[in-house]
């Protein structure tokens, strides 16, 4: 069985927080561990971070639609804009360094989640994240 | 996010509840220089305690914090932290870059 649930918010940071709360609410209906869960939620705010910032160019009212998926083993989250090309994974990600002030999201994502994969169709970025589940915790 | 600034004469306290994010960590920035301008003592306290919640650009703002007080030669602590703020900068390998105390009263009597 596949269990979906979706919503499209407006690239205002202002929903970012809303965002996190639905990621969370998902990801706790097949995870009892904390720690995954808040990996999950940290890479889907700094991805939606991103889309703000390089996709949509601060422009505050575009939309982003995110989609929660699992099938059991894994967890995936989607997060699609229709801003101009962009792909977060192409960017070289430099070591931690404490002097630099901005550049640790994708390095934070890239982290935290098994997989991260980032697609241009018709006119959209698409990223997917894909968190597996412990095999003790997986369901189906 | 809220943010409660505690000046004595030797040190100030930086006392921050909510999630720190991208909506609200430009305030967060704003706060942690004003201190340092305004020149309370030779210590900032962060306090932490009331924070679940922080991502990179929260981060950013106590990098920036950090960088500012080297300067000034003021010590700058974080205390309290979560589970999810210690993740954080575990992950981004600055939590040894930074002075951690288990609390605001530890950090302050150390």
């Amino acid at each position: 069985m596949i269990d979906e649930v979706e919503i499209t918010i407006a690239s205002h940071p202002r929903w970012l927080r809303m965002a996190r709360s639905l990621v969370e609410i998902f990801c706790r209906e097949y995870q009892g561990d904390a720690a995954t869960v808040r990996a999950i939620v940290l890479a889907v705010d700094e991805s939606l971070a991103n889309v703000m910032k390089h996709a949509y160019g601060g422009n505050q009212s575009r939309p982003i639609r995110v989609i929660c998926r699992c099938d059991g083993s894994e967890v995936t989250i989607e997060i699609c804009d229709d801003g101009r090309e962009f792909n977060p994974f192409a960017q070289a990600v430099p070591p931690p360094d404490e002097m630099r002030l901005g550049g640790r999201g994708i390095f934070l994502i890239s982290s935290v989640m098994d997989e991260c994969e980032y697609l241009r169709e018709d006119g959209w970025n698409r990223i997917r994240l894909i968190k597996r589940l412990p095999l003790s915790l997986a369901v189906s | 996010m809220e943010i409660n600034i505690k000046n004595a004469d030797t040190n100030a306290v930086v006392e921050v509840s909510g999630d720190v994010d991208m909506s609200n960590s430009p305030r967060l920035r704003e706060a942690l220089l004003k201190v340092m301008r305004d020149g309370h003592g030779s210590m900032v306290v962060v306090s932490l305690e009331q924070v679940e919640y922080v991502d990179s650009s929260g981060i950013a703002s106590l990098v920036e914090g950090l960088q500012e007080a080297r300067k000034r030669k003021v010590s700058f602590r974080l205390a309290g932290l979560n589970d999810g703020p210690r993740h954080v900068l575990e992950l981004t390998r600055l939590i040894d870059v930074f002075d951690v105390y288990p609390s605001q009263a530890e950090a302050l009597q150390a």
